[in-house]
């Protein structure tokens, strides 16, 4: 009997170690990617903003590594440290910055004997006095994927409805693809050359969750040396798109002439000089 | 040369300051006591309400005791100071947005036509406004930290201030004519905007400052009063009782005329333009004062001077 339960929960991990192994073999799609959750000002001025490591289809990764770069100030060479987890369930890392800085934050996990990469960049405005750490790295990271990201129009709010040029330091199998963080796969980037470009649709959803409110939308793209190498761009919702100068104008000169109207009805008895 | 001309010659120079010095790194900072607008790109400072409605927003708890706090407590002390230093002079003086509505005033006269009078009792009965738009600007922000509101309920003041509207349009900035239909609460605050930067135009052409009668800053400075330096002052006794005081008011305050005592004149709505001082034909009886000393004083020379130019 205690020999026959043994065999099945061999059976069983077989079955999940394999399936595991099978899911990301034969899944295309897999990638990790970083999840950037609500940032904030600590009450000693320092800015402090959670990410979280995430897969697709969703399994669990070893020990994957971590580098920060950071331009700290404007025009400051960038700087490479190693970053620490702050938890492996899942894997979080905070990244703290005392002053203004831009931090690109880099992982990258083994799945499968293949190395999978993520990165996303984020602006940190820290308000504190002390400015050390921003400071303190080489010049030195690894030699990782690394996406360059630019929103064309220079706009400095992402936000949807702009269109985003993405290109990657390796070279891409094929079309670089374009994730929800939900899973789905909304789109396939259109390039010229090593050249992506993406316009996020405008969302309903986001147009009714206030200015500050944003989803991510992931850029992932399959690299010749295998496996895959993603880049979470976070956007807001379009602070043009809704505007209607046509409109606006008709209530202004409607308001306008009302205004004026009531005035002189109002005036109608008295001398106007 | 009469005060007036002097105050529009401070007034133009603030004006350009406050409007384009950004764009040559003049910046006087984000506490003004008066509507400099941050909407305009460029500027050369902000309004305090933007701040002050920030700094309730976007997270009052967490902050309060924090680094934000002490910079939050660190503008609301700067705003003090220069309310303590200029009174209502930033409003009659300073104000960007005061000099936009005396130009309108200045085209009815040039048009030759009267301006409109509001009575001391409708004056009154209005006053409760400002006060009222200066509670619904500290009160949302809070209702929007503890989630009580939606998001797009930030900055509940400076989405329908006229000044946002209006300021943008010296820097070549349109965008705030448009109707924002991003979402029902957007469409309902521009379409307010809109309605009420139309009235204000109006208003300010037939009534001299039309919309200082209703603005939340003048009320916060006018909360401020025991501390600031700059008054106007009246002796009673030298007073003839002429009324041209009443009459050149472009606030139209009656309690300058009526005070028969009491020598601090100073009410809500008075700008301390100076108007009355120097129309004022009797002397010694209003003065401005700072720090106690005589800025201006009324004279019966300074009125004639002006009656010579064609004023009243």
């Amino acid at each position: 009997m205690v020999f026959m339960r043994c065999k099945i929960m061999v059976l069983i991990f077989l079955i999940s170690v394999c399936s595991r192994a099978f899911a990301a073999e034969n899944a295309p799609d897999s990638f990790i990617w970083w999840s950037v959750g609500t940032g904030g000002i600590l009450p000693d001025g320092r800015f402090e903003q959670p990410l979280t490591l995430e897969t697709w289809p969703v399994i669990t990764v070893e020990q994957p590594e971590v580098w920060l770069r950071v331009n700290a100030g404007r025009g400051a060479a960038a700087l490479w440290r190693k970053g620490e987890w702050a938890s492996s369930d899942p894997w979080t890392l905070i990244v703290q910055s005392d002053d203004y800085a831009v931090v690109n934050a880099f992982a990258r996990a083994e799945i499968d004997g293949q190395s999978y990469f993520a990165q996303t960049r984020l602006t940190l405005y820290g308000q504190s006095k002390e400015t050390g750490k921003n400071r303190e790295g080489s010049g030195e990271g690894p030699d990782w994927p690394d996406f360059q990201v630019r929103s064309n129009g220079g706009l400095y709010w992402p936000q949807t409805g702009q269109e985003f040029s993405v290109s990657l330091s390796k070279e891409v199998q094929e079309n670089m693809e374009v994730w929800s963080g939900g899973g789905e796969l909304l789109d396939e980037m259109r390039h010229s050359g090593t050249v992506y470009t993406y316009t996020p649709p405008h969302d309903p959803a986001l147009n009714w969750a206030g200015t500050n409110a944003s989803k991510p939308l992931i850029f992932v793209a399959r690299i010749n040396e295998g496996g895959a190498a993603s880049f979470t761009q976070i956007v807001h919702r379009s602070r043009f798109a809704g505007l209607n100068k046509k409109a606006g104008l008709t209530v202004f000169t409607a308001a306008f002439l009302l205004s004026c109207l009531t005035a002189v009805l109002a005036r109608r008895k008295r001398s106007w000089c | 040369m009469v005060l007036s001309r002097v105050r529009l010659i401070v007034q133009h120079l603030f004006f350009i300051v406050l409007t384009y010095g950004g764009r040559f790194g003049i910046f006087l900072g984000s506490a003004l006591p008066c509507f400099a607008c941050p909407y305009v790109s460029g500027c050369g400072g902000h309004c305090y309400l933007m701040g002050l409605q920030g700094f309730i927003g976007f997270g009052l708890g967490a902050k309060l005791f924090g680094i934000a706090g002490l910079k939050a407590l660190g503008y609301f002390t700067l705003f003090v100071l220069l309310t303590a230093l200029l009174g209502k002079a930033w409003c009659g003086w300073i104000c960007p947005f005061g000099l936009v509505q005396d130009w309108l005033a200045m085209l009815r006269k040039k048009l030759g036509l009267r301006k409109s009078r509001i009575s001391s009792r409708m004056m009154s009965r209005l006053a409760w406004i400002k006060y009222a738009l200066l509670a619904c600007l500290i009160f949302v922000p809070v209702l929007i930290t503890f989630g009580l509101l939606h998001p797009d309920f930030t900055l509940p003041f400076c989405n329908i201030c006229p000044a946002k509207a209006i300021m943008p349009l010296f820097a070549g900035d349109t965008r705030y004519l448009a109707l924002d239909l991003t979402n029902g609460i957007t469409a309902v605050f521009s379409a307010s905007l809109l309605i009420i930067t139309a009235l204000v135009l109006v208003g300010a052409f037939f009534r001299d400052r039309f919309f200082c009668i209703f603005c939340p800053l003048l009320a916060l400075i006018h909360l401020l009063k025991p501390l600031t330096v700059l008054r106007l002052v009246k002796k009673p006794q030298s007073c003839i009782g002429c009324g041209t005081c009443r009459r050149v008011c472009p606030m139209d305050i009656e309690n300058v005329y009526r005070e028969k005592e009491k020598s601090d004149i100073q009410s809500a709505d008075c700008l301390d333009c100076g108007t009355c001082v120097e129309s004022c034909a009797s002397n010694r009886a209003l003065s401005l004062k700072w720090f106690g000393l005589k800025l201006i004083e009324s004279s019966r020379r300074l009125a004639l001077g002006l009656k010579k130019r064609g004023k009243p």
